[in-house]
């Protein structure tokens, strides 16, 4: 507590640092961003033919 | 050889995270595109040893990651002994396009120790289970754990964030999630 005034509001410097709860959200945030950039993305057209191909031969 | 409808609806539904976890893999959207191909053909023909009812994804990805790595192995070996230069090529990836507030984190991801981004990319953005990211990987799940703390760590120190004040106003990834939510309504 007194760490915590000392240091003008800063969290108090522990032997293992732990990441702070809202610079936790903020990095999963900006990931499943990064992610969801290619996820949403339309399926490029090699990778569908690709797919149907694969059923067709399912079929025979 | 027989798949189900089910089965068929959730291979086709993989495909998406697959393809964003190969890129978050390799840093090349071809690349990945090749890596989703060569996985899909694999799954295809080697789908009776799936085991219906149990994590298709899982089992999708752990094929795309080994696949991955083998050929890494294979090409390193291959380039390392004709010149060397494989390692300085593989170092300096292609700047990805992209929203420009998410160009800063995505060079830091890819600064990131390829066994950290990875446990941090299953976790945190493929939404597997510490547990489930542990077996994809081959490894512990204790190890999981550790590896996705420091590559928090990590980022958290190569884009200078300690706290609320660091973070500052985000619209840009607030109209994503906001667009995703409405997606998945």
């Amino acid at each position: 507590m007194t760490d915590k005034d000392k240091s003008n509001g800063k969290a108090p410097v522990n032997k293992r640092p732990v990441l702070d709860q809202n610079v936790q959200v903020h990095i999963g945030r900006k990931l499943r961003a990064v992610y969801e950039e290619v996820a949403a993305a339309p399926i490029p057209d090699r990778i569908v033919e690709l797919l149907a191909k694969l059923e067709e031969s399912q079929r025979k | 050889m027989t798949i189900s409808p089910r089965l068929r609806e959730e291979l086709l539904a993989s495909v998406r995270s697959l393809r964003a976890f190969a890129v978050s893999l390799c840093g090349q959207p071809d690349r990945a595109d090749d890596l989703v191909q060569e996985t899909l053909v694999k799954a295809w023909s080697n789908i009776d040893s799936f085991q219906e009812g149990t994590n298709l994804q899982a089992w999708l990805f752990t094929i795309l990651r080994n696949h991955y790595y083998s050929e890494i192995r294979k090409r390193r070996r291959e380039v390392e002994d004709a010149d060397g230069h494989y390692a300085s090529r593989l170092a300096t990836h292609p700047p990805q396009q992209g929203h420009l507030d998410l160009a800063d984190f995505k060079a830091a991801l890819r600064q990131l120790p390829d066994d950290q981004r990875e446990a941090l990319v299953l976790v945190g953005a493929s939404g597997f289970s510490y547990e489930e990211a542990a077996g994809i990987c081959g490894v512990a799940v204790g190890t999981i754990k550790s590896r996705v703390s420091r590559a928090r760590s990590h980022l958290a120190k190569t884009l200078k964030i300690r706290n609320e004040a660091d973070i500052g106003p985000d619209s840009t990834t607030e109209a994503v999630f906001t667009a995703l939510k409405q997606r998945r309504a």
